[in-house]
Order: C-alpha cells, then sequence, then structure tokens
C-alpha cells in the first residue's frame, strides 16, 4: 500500500496542516484536516516535525508498522494516537514520516505508518489533555494539543 | 468560568493572598498564594490562578490549597503548587506530580576555594559535558536489563551503592534516604520501563542543568555551618529528574485515572487533574508506581553524581569526593502527617522545606531545619534555604522550587538574541556548554521571573530562611 509522505514545516512556521501556538509554559500545537482522518496524520506529522526537525523530509521509511488504539472519546483518542507515536519514536530511536489511517471512528484508531531510523533533537515528555480541543471548522475539522517539553 | 480578578483575592498578610471558597461553588477549601502585590498584579492575567483554585475542588483536599511565588501555568495543576489530601478518603493526582516525576535538586560541596580552581573551570566544563551525557537521542553510559531495572526501582539508592555509584554517606544526604518506602517494581508500566532502560545517568534536555557555582554571600553562619557550607566555596548543582520512564509513568497512569474517574463518583474542572482515591486500588498502584519512579529520579541524579566526582579528580588532581549537601524533590507526592491528619501532600513545582526537629531529616539537620534548593535561572543566582517550624504549621512544611517561567519558549525565541545571550554569559565569566542555541535562548535569564524576588518573599513570610547565595561559574545543560 502507498503512505503519502506530507508537506513538513519546521516549528513557528505554518505549513499545510499544522502550525505551532505561542503557549507560556510549552508547546501547543494546531493542526486541522479536510476530515478527521486527515486532521489526526497532521497532528502527528506536527509532532514529528518538532521532535526530528526540518532533518525529517530527508527521511527514508525503513519499515511499516500498525498502530491500533481504543479510547473513551474523540479527545482521548487524539492524546492516546499521539502518545503512542511519541512511546515508539523515543523508546525505539524512530521517526514517522507517513501515516495511512485505516478506521477511525469516535473510540477507535487503526493506523499503517512508515517508520525511519532518527534520533529526535527535541524532547517531548508527554502529551497532554491541557487545552485539548478537536471541533469542526469550515470547511474540515481543527484540533489543539499541548506537549509538556 | 469567571475570570479572577484582583478584587477577588483578600490580602492577608504584606507576602499571602487568599481566594475565599465563595468564589466559587465546587471549592471545599480556601486557596492561598505567596506572593508580592507586582507579582498578584501580573498573575490575575494568567491562568495558573484559575489552576489554583481548581486544586482546591479536589475531594479530601485539606484547608488551604497552596501556591508558592514561582507559580505559573501547568497542568491541571500549577506549578508552583502544593496540594494536601486527606490519606483516608482523599484522592491522588498523577497530575499534581507532574510528567517528570521527583525531578529535583542535587547541591554537591567541595573543599575548595574559587581561586583554587578558577583557571581550570573551562576544562572541568567540557570535560563534564564529555561526560554527562545531555539533550536527547541515545542514552547514558549504562543499559539495564530487566532484573537491575528491577532493583532500581524497588530499591533506589541501595541498587547503587551496591554497583558502586554510590555510598552510605550519600544515601544519607537524600530524601528518603533515595529509597521511597512504597516503591514496587511491578506497579511501573512495562513502556515506561522500556522508555528509561537506556537513560539512567543522562541529564535531558528543557530547564535541565548542571552547574559549577561558587558560594557569593552567606546568609546564615550557623546554618551554613551545619550545611557545610563557606564562603567562596566551590559548589556543584545538578538539576534533573526520571527521564521517559517518570514521563511514560505519568501518561499512563493519567490515562488510567480518566478511566476510573467516574465508577468514584469524581468530577473534576480539568481532565488533568484525573485522580482517583488514595485507597483504591488504582490509586494505590499510582503511588506505588510514583515511589519507583522516583527511586530511578535519585539513582539518576546519583550516577550524574559519580560521573561530576570523577570528572572533579581527573582535571583538577584533587584526592576528595564531592560531598552531597542534600537532594530535593521538586515534583512529588508523599505520605506525611500534617495538623495530626495522615497526608498525601502533592508537591508540583514545590520543594519539601521541614523545619528543625522534623521527623525525615538527617539527623545533623535536626536542629537546623532541612536545606532547600532554589536554583535560578540560567546564569542567575541560586539559593539555599532552610525549611522553618512556619512552613511546617502553614505550608505543609513546603517551600518555593525556582525562578518561574515569564516568557513562553516562543517568545523568548522570538525576543532573545542568541550571539547577545552568549556574549552577555562571557562578560559575567560564565563557562556555557549547550547542545544546541535554541535551548540556550530557551532558558535565557529574560525568559524567567527574578529569583531574588522570590526567595524574599518566602524569607518574609518566614516559610523559609536565607542560607547562603551561589553564582554559577560554568553551565552545562542539554
Amino acid at each position: 500500500m502507498s503512505v503519502v509522505r506530507p508537506t513538513r514545516a519546521s516549528p513557528g512556521q505554518r505549513a499545510h496542516g499544522f502550525e505551532f501556538l505561542d503557549h507560556p509554559g510549552d508547546v501547543k500545537l494546531r493542526a486541522w484536516g479536510r476530515d478527521l482522518e486527515e486532521l489526526f496524520s497532521h497532528a502527528a506529522e506536527g509532532m514529528m516535525s518538532f521532535l526530528f526537525g526540518s532533518g525529517i523530509a530527508n527521511l527514508q521509511p525503513c519499515q511499516m508498522e500498525t498502530v491500533e488504539i481504543e479510547a473513551a472519546n474523540r479527545e482521548a483518542l487524539l492524546v492516546d494516537w499521539l502518545s503512542e507515536l511519541l512511546y515508539r519514536a523515543t523508546s525505539e530511536y524512530r521517526a514517522y514520516i507517513g501515516f495511512q489511517i485505516n478506521k477511525l471512528t469516535k473510540t477507535e484508531l487503526n493506523a499503517t505508518v512508515a517508520a525511519a531510523v532518527a534520533e529526535a533533537i527535541e524532547d517531548i515528555k508527554a502529551v497532554t489533555h491541557h487545552e485539548l480541543s478537536i471541533r469542526k471548522h469550515e470547511p474540515g475539522w481543527e484540533a489543539t494539543v499541548v506537549f509538556d517539553t | 468560568m469567571r475570570p479572577i480578578g484582583l478584587a477577588d483575592l483578600r490580602q492577608i498578610t504584606p507576602y499571602a493572598w487568599e481566594i475565599p471558597r465563595s468564589f466559587r461553588n465546587d471549592m471545599r477549601v480556601t486557596a492561598r498564594l505567596y506572593a508580592s502585590r507586582p507579582m498578584v498584579e501580573h498573575l490575575v492575567h494568567e491562568r495558573a490562578l484559575e489552576q489554583l483554585v481548581n486544586t482546591a475542588t479536589l475531594p479530601g483536599v485539606q484547608e488551604p490549597a497552596l501556591a508558592m511565588p514561582d507559580i505559573h501555568q501547568g497542568y491541571g495543576f500549577p506549578i508552583g503548587g502544593v496540594v494536601a489530601t486527606r490519606a483516608a478518603d482523599g484522592v491522588i493526582s498523577p497530575g499534581g506530580v507532574g510528567y517528570d516525576i521527583n525531578c529535583g535538586v542535587r547541591l554537591l560541596a567541595s573543599g575548595a576555594r574559587y581561586p583554587e580552581v578558577r583557571e581550570h573551570v573551562a576544562r572541568l566544563a567540557t570535560q563534564i559535558q564529555r561526560d554527562v551525557p545531555t539533550g536527547i537521542g541515545h542514552g547514558g553510559r549504562i543499559t539495564l536489563d530487566d532484573r537491575a531495572m528491577d532493583e532500581v526501582l524497588n530499591t533506589g539508592l541501595g541498587w547503587a551503592i551496591k554497583a558502586g555509584y554510590a555510598s552510605e554517606a550519600d544515601a544519607d544526604s537524600i530524601e528518603e534516604r533515595g529509597c521511597f518506602v512504597g516503591a514496587s517494581a511491578d506497579a511501573v508500566p512495562e513502556r515506561a520501563r522500556k522508555r528509561g532502560r537506556d537513560q539512567l545517568g543522562t541529564l535531558g534536555s528543557g530547564n535541565h542543568f548542571l552547574e559549577v557555582q561558587r558560594v557569593e554571600r552567606i546568609h546564615d553562619r550557623a546554618r551554613a555551618e551545619a550545611f557545610g557550607l563557606f564562603e567562596d566555596q566551590v559548589t556543584v548543582l545538578v538539576h534533573t529528574g526520571s527521564r521517559g520512564l517518570g514521563h511514560q509513568t505519568c501518561t499512563e497512569y493519567v490515562r488510567l485515572m480518566d478511566q476510573v474517574m467516574a465508577e468514584y463518583g469524581i468530577t473534576l474542572a480539568d481532565r488533568e487533574l484525573a485522580c482517583a482515591p488514595f485507597v483504591s486500588p488504582e490509586g494505590q498502584a499510582y503511588f506505588r508506581a510514583m515511589a519507583s519512579a522516583a527511586n530511578f529520579a535519585w539513582c539518576n541524579r546519583q550516577l550524574i553524581t559519580h560521573a561530576v566526582r570523577d570528572v572533579w579528580q581527573r582535571v583538577l588532581g584533587r584526592d576528595e569526593d564531592l560531598a552531597v549537601v542534600y537532594d530535593v524533590s521538586h515534583n512529588i507526592a508523599k505520605l506525611e502527617e500534617h495538623r495530626g491528619v495522615p497526608c498525601v501532600v502533592h508537591r508540583k513545582g514545590a520543594t519539601r522545606a521541614f523545619g528543625p526537629g522534623s521527623d525525615g531529616i538527617p539527623e545533623r539537620y535536626r536542629r537546623t531545619g532541612q536545606p532547600v534548593f532554589v536554583p535560578g535561572s540560567m546564569g542567575t543566582a541560586s539559593y539555599v534555604l532552610a525549611g522553618t517550624d512556619v512552613a511546617m504549621s502553614e505550608t505543609f512544611g513546603s517551600s518555593c522550587h525556582g525562578a518561574g517561567r515569564r516568557l513562553s519558549r516562543q517568545k523568548a525565541k522570538q525576543t532573545i538574541d542568541y550571539n547577545r545571550l552568549r556574549q552577555e554569559l562571557d562578560d559575567m565569566g560564565i563557562e556555557v556548554r549547550a547542545a544546541s542555541a535554541k535551548g540556550l535562548i530557551e532558558e535565557a535569564p529574560a525568559a524567567y521571573k527574578d529569583v531574588e524576588e522570590v526567595v524574599n518573599v518566602m524569607a518574609e513570610t518566614g516559610v523559609t530562611a536565607k542560607v547562603a547565595r551561589l553564582v554559577p561559574v560554568a553551565i552545562v545543560k542539554g
């Protein structure tokens, strides 16, 4: 199957799918998409772009992995999706550079992700529920999520 | 929720302010803030005060919910917050400890005066940067197998002593002797173990740092002597925590608490306050996991201590072991008795500051009160304080933990010029070894509140007494 490699931007720059907003303590990501699948992909791209910097654009995928998440609601699903990728990235020294959302409901997500061998240049301690939101923003969807750095 | 204005705060002393229970229906206790008037005027525009009020709504919270003068916005709980809940029927909250479990500060004291080592400081800084892994990416010099990880998590300093990284004297100079009663490796999520397996002995990034300092001023001679400090002495301050192991532990328990809260009939103003009754299976499991992660953090600071001692001897050719003055945690929940009630004291960005005569502090500090370390921002002074009787009666034996962030990281990057900052630190005679320009800018002094103002508030209220002022001569950061 093919995985679309998205456009990237360094933190602070507005890209096609995400941007970083000012936050008193930490890093606040805003992501958007035409539908929820694209929104979840863009949020993951934003986080990876923060962790691995602009060099991420030159990485080549080494393997495909499956991610399956279940959560109580859509907001928790977004936090758990990003937390899962953060855990894999930091414990296995991998960057995730392509995201194919196969299934997405209010409480379940199944995705195929492309991994590349890389070491992060920034640290994220955790993905938080702080100021977390997912909302309809015509013509698509928008989310904000704060990372504890 | 209506915003908090200056009129909502009642000034009870020159440096203490309260938001009464009547401010919001869901408050169970008063919210109290220690701050100067200019600090309060600045704070009313920030979300941190609303977060303080939110902590006053937690089940079992004891009067009052507290904030120290270095308060700033956190997740759920404000950073600089102290919240005690009744152990019998109150809650424990991972958010009240934070993602970096047992982030803390250790002070090492040498026998050297600054003029004796001045010409070697640059080499010291370079060698420390080489020997203490900083930043992120691949981990430290050791990778723990399952058995060693169990031992670190269960016994903390016990493991470090056995492995030859620590002495009994070191353990005597650490909160809980570096081994938290109640720690149990089986409560630590597998993923947390994996994330931390190669991170022991690493400083990490963000606001973590290691500083070589000079004791610039002694404020309290008797206490300084008891702490082994003298004017012009060279000290080393280590600020780091439990690294990925603690972050993942908190992440997983926040998720668990979020799932079970409804079963316990708990509703909250903010999901990051997610909690469970302390006596519940989930509350107890978190407490055991947090205690284990705290043990990991103490071992982390111990391995860094071991590396610094080695550099000290190699570079200076001095046959001395840097002594641990004390090691304080500023992100932790402790089971303590206050006013005759067993409590879970959540300190998030706050330091235990037990006064004279308290149990749980080293024998040699029983007459002085325990040492409290308050690092300033990079390039500015740090303070050694001492806990007092006022802390025991007013603040659940707690004080401030640092300067407190003033500018967001993004604003810091927009307003601070890297070259000028380097020049300023250079002009102050400070050797800087930083992994990245960005990391340096984000932690620039201008991004933080004035540490002097913070410790002055604590001294004026009598919560902690000033003992010594330390200034940096070399900074190593991730």
